[in-house]
């Protein structure tokens, strides 16, 4: 099989239907035609309609916050239960839950919580939605952190004990530094989960909109140009922070030193 | 106190996130799912609307009508085809990037995921407009002689399913690709060298190898794709009714026994799915271990 | 049969006491009835091939295994509860365990920081303790750069620089090549003698043991074997098992003619012939086995008249490895004895008739043993040097160890 060009046009294929819908949208969103049909003439009115109107402003800003409480959330529950495995019986529950979090659709997690918060009497709102990101950001964390963890071996552990630190310092100095990759970028890909949530914000928001809820109000029930440029500002968001996050990964080991002499300094 | 099985007097202070992790899980998660169980077998009285819990079935009762158990056989369906579609058109990708792309291979990856990255919800309105009577797909479809006028793509199952297919691909093609870059090249080579056509190497070396990603890759599209909500929100143009969709208006009308009992249904079935997946497969960590 | 046990000469305490120690893993005994005494300031190597316990006993003194069985005192504390971070030991791992998140320095001031040393002290203790293991000023340097022997040191720097009461070094050699180790061998024992740190070493290599040590420990599936010099181990083993894995070694089943008396026994080996050689001058057994190290023989040629200390018999088989010879001589009914002489003047040919002539000190009886498999009156020629590990496989322990779950 030297080059098989068959599967070559197929792959260029593919990727066209993956990125046909994207780059419409980034097309359209300088479009001046309102319906996107047609080409009528380069404009960002679109992005300037967008980022004026306080319901943007306020959902990005509802967004923003909740996707930083449930990521930090998640990002300490989920370690947390990574660690809590080492006890037999009680991994056998947390992998359950971990995986079914996962497997699960949203919305019977989403509407179960619901349920529950509902009738213990709590009300919907800023902390409801945290809550139903956290759950299910928690089970990714858990994964990407268990599989680092995995890779290691409990020589630096030791080690640290050995030379006198207690199991919280011999964690805190040496093991939480290990697995910090991993934590960061899960930390990553669940911000942005958190940032583009719809069904679990959906339910459990009570008055507080998020940026996909706002959009979705917005696309139900009319042609909306100003979703593609929302939606193009996002993508650009992400993108940055996923090139970011890439180039964090590359330069950890070499950039610790230098944050640390700064420190000293 | 040794039950634990503690070494040393501080030994505490390793078990405690084990308790911390039991702590936190319960009232979210372990809670919320007990809650669904109790409502599923409980009545509520349909003139005043209280619940009174017992363990009756009525609730199952009342939603083994028709337009239930069409729903969900309907999204049985969608779920089934957005499973075998994904797979279908996702292993000849999985499979380029694994093999062909060779420096690439990274960068092939992130495209393909790409997309998750912009706003679900935009890309599916972004469907919506290409989908549409005068949109993208019908007037090139209409240009180049295949179609004679205009076909509805949306707002009704195709646009759905289009929408499933498109959202649940990347979910697909991770597992497939990592289990087809463990494959050892050298057992191709040497089938090849036995003899046998790309074809056949293909079906009886790689294939089976591959299963693995696969069986994980159909599992976290069909499972998910069962409860989804969003797609036939906005493709099916409210119009069409997935499993999902019915959860949703059961319990937030606070009909919950009737909303409990099909999110259980739909529990009992993801049960069973992961349950013959793990069988098949064993250890169920790859999937798992795809999720990058 | 007897276990040899040096009884405790010194008279300070003892730094570390085992009091039968168990460790059962699964069903199995990984260390059962050990008891040892480790004197202030020595150097002592527990020997044995892998699986004998060594390392978990190794373990056991460091804290990160709990013994099911016995007591474990360290400078007279009984530390059996005690965490690791709690004992005034210190533990050189196999693969260094670095810390590779930080640099050098900050690895080596580790143990002091957790005992908030401050900075200035913290500064002064780092920079004696690297200039004692060849690493002056290196404090800057990052893990990831280091070499395996660079490593090594800092990992050893990081240990001393806690002033320990004991130094547990686990086969801390292992991932070196030759040369290195060697060289390594030396600075260490140097360095011992230096701090005068109580050192106890792990290894499975029976030359670097006999090559460092002051005493030595020899352990087989799980127990201790003998514990003395490595004269002693050497000249007067205990057991088959220590006379085959202490150097090369002649172990031949031999059955008791006379005696033992004052020290001497007749025996007759599995061929007819009889021997004198020297026993502990315990009564009782009818057989056992004799040792004969290779290089306390003398070939002459031509059969002469057997008995004392004479055995005849054909060479089968000659080898010239430089400074040496080596001859694989047959005796009669499949025994036989390899002898290795430094004559290198004329040269004697398979076929010959030799005798080989020792002195009966230098050969040592055990009753009631029985001569392993692979040392069958062959010792196995791995090497051309004289002393080598007979007949056990060189384990080399790969640094990416598969994990346990933490």
């Amino acid at each position: 099989m030297r080059r098989p060009w068959p599967l070559y046009v197929y792959a260029v294929l593919l990727y066209g239907f993956i990125f046909a819908p994207i780059l419409f949208l980034i097309v359209n969103s300088v479009n001046a035609d309102r319906y996107g049909e047609t080409w009528k003439g380069f404009t960002t009115q679109w992005y300037v309609e967008a980022w004026s109107s306080p319901g943007v402003i306020e959902a990005t800003r509802n967004s923003l916050l909740v996707a930083a409480a449930s990521t930090a959330a998640s990002l300490l529950l989920g370690t947390l239960a990574v660690l809590g495995r080492r006890l037999r019986p009680v991994a056998l529950v947390i992998d359950g839950s971990t995986l079914a979090r996962i497997l699960i659709p949203e919305v019977v997690l989403a509407l179960s919580v619901l349920v529950f918060l509902t009738s213990i009497g709590f009300a919907r709102g800023f902390t409801t939605i945290v809550i139903g990101h956290t759950l299910f950001s928690t089970a990714y964390v858990s994964i990407i952190v268990a599989a680092r963890m995995a890779r290691m071996t409990p020589a630096t552990w030791e080690a640290a004990r050995d030379l006198g630190a207690t199991a919280w310092r011999a964690f805190w100095r040496v093991r939480l530094w290990e697995i910090m990759p991993a934590i960061v970028a899960s930390g990553l890909l669940v911000f942005i989960f958190s940032l583009d949530n719809v069904v679990t914000s959906y339910f459990l928001s009570g008055s507080t909109v998020t940026l996909p809820l706002y959009m979705y109000g917005l696309i139900r029930f009319e042609i909306s140009p100003m979703v593609n440029a929302l939606g193009t500002s996002i993508m650009l968001v992400t993108s940055v922070l996923m090139a970011l996050a890439a180039l964090a990964n590359w330069r950890w080991a070499v950039g610790r030193q230098t944050v640390r002499q700064l420190r000293t300094a | 106190m040794n039950i634990l099985g503690w070494r040393w007097r501080d030994d505490w202070l390793d078990q405690l996130p084990s308790f911390l992790t039991l702590a936190w899980l319960s009232p979210f998660f372990l809670a919320p799912l007990a809650y669904l169980g109790v409502y599923a077998f409980a009545t509520q009285n349909y003139l005043t609307g209280v619940i009174s819990f017992g363990w009756t079935l009525s609730a199952w009762q009342r939603i083994a009508n028709s337009i239930v158990v069409e729903a969900f056989w309907r999204s049985v369906l969608a779920a089934g085809i957005t499973t075998l579609v994904t797979a279908l058109i996702g292993y000849p990708i999985a499979y380029f990037v694994a093999r062909h792309a060779g420096r690439f291979q990274g960068l092939a990856l992130v495209l393909v995921i790409l997309p998750f990255w912009v706003s679900f919800i935009v890309r599916a309105y972004a469907w919506v407009d290409l989908l549409a009577e005068h949109g993208l797909v019908n007037r090139l479809l209409l240009g180049a002689g295949l179609i004679s006028a205009p076909i509805a793509l949306v707002h009704n199952m195709t646009g759905v399913a289009i929408g499933l297919v498109y959202g649940y691909l990347p979910l697909m093609v991770f597992p497939l690709y990592a289990s087809l870059r463990a494959i050892d090249p050298r057992l191709l080579e040497a089938a090849r060298d036995l003899g046998a056509s790309w074809w056949t190497a293909f079906w009886r070396v790689t294939f089976p190898q591959a299963s693995p990603g696969l069986v994980a890759g159909a599992t976290i599209v069909f499972i998910p794709a069962l409860g989804e909500f969003v797609i036939p929100s906005i493709l099916g143009g409210g119009k069409i009714f997935l499993f999902g969709n019915l959860i949703a208006i059961k319990l937030s009308r606070f009909t919950w026994p009737e909303g409990a009992a099909l999110a259980l249904a739909i529990l009992v079935l993801a049960l069973v799915a992961i349950g013959l997946a793990t069988g098949i497969l064993g250890r169920k960590r790859f999937g798992e271990a795809v999720v990058r | 049969m007897s276990r040899r046990q040096v009884a405790n000469e010194s008279s300070s305490p003892p730094v570390v006491a085992l009091r039968h120690i168990s460790r059962i893993f699964g069903g199995s005994a990984a260390v059962s009835d050990l008891s040892l005494e480790l004197r202030r300031g020595e150097f002592f190597s527990l020997l044995g091939p892998s699986g004998c316990g060594k390392t978990t006993t190794l373990r056991m003194i460091a804290g990160f295994e709990r013994p099911d069985a016995g007591e474990i005192m360290i400078m007279g504390r009984d530390v059996k509860m005690a965490p690791p971070n709690r004992r005034p030991v210190n533990t050189v791992f196999q693969n260094y365990a670095l810390f590779s998140h930080l640099n050098v320095g900050e690895n080596v001031e580790f143990g002091l920081r957790e005992k908030g040393v401050a900075r200035a002290e913290r500064a002064t203790a780092v920079r004696e303790a690297l200039a004692l293991v060849r690493l002056a000023g290196h404090e800057a340097r990052r893990i990831q750069g280091l070499s395996g022997g660079e490593q090594q040191r800092v990992a050893l720097a990081r240990a001393i620089v806690n002033q320990p009461n004991v130094l547990l070094l686990d086969e801390p050699l292992g991932a070196l090549d030759l040369k290195l180790r060697r060289a390594m061998q030396e600075e260490l024992k140097m360095l011992q003698r230096r701090l005068g740190i109580t050192f106890l070493y792990v290894t499975h290599d029976q030359e670097e043991a006999l090559l460092m040590s002051d005493r030595v420990g020899v352990m087989s599936k799980g127990r201790l074997e003998q514990v003395g010099s490595p004269e002693e181990l050497y000249a007067r083993p205990a057991s088959a098992f220590v006379a085959d894995f202490v150097g090369e070694a002649n172990i031949l089943a031999a059955q008791v003619e006379e005696g033992p008396r004052s020290g001497r026994v007749t025996l007759r080996l599995a061929n007819g012939q009889t021997v004198t050689a020297a026993t502990s001058g315990e009564t009782g057994a009818s057989a056992g086995a004799l040792v004969l190290r290779p290089e306390k023989i003398e070939l002459e040629r031509g059969p002469i008249a057997v008995g004392g200390c004479r055995l005849s018999g054909i060479v089968e088989n000659a080898f010239f490895i430089g400074a040496f010879r080596r001859f694989v001589v047959h005796l009669g009914q499949d025994v036989r004895i390899t002898a290795l002489t430094t004559d290198a003047s004329s040269p004697i040919a398979p076929g010959a008739a030799v005798s080989l002539v020792f002195d009966p000190d230098q050969a040592w009886f055990l009753p009631g043993e029985i001569p392993p498999k692979s040392a069958e009156g062959r010792a196995s020629p791995n090497t051309a040097q004289p002393q080598t590990t007979t007949g056990h496989n060189h384990e080399n322990p790969r640094p990416d160890a598969l994990a346990r779950q933490l």
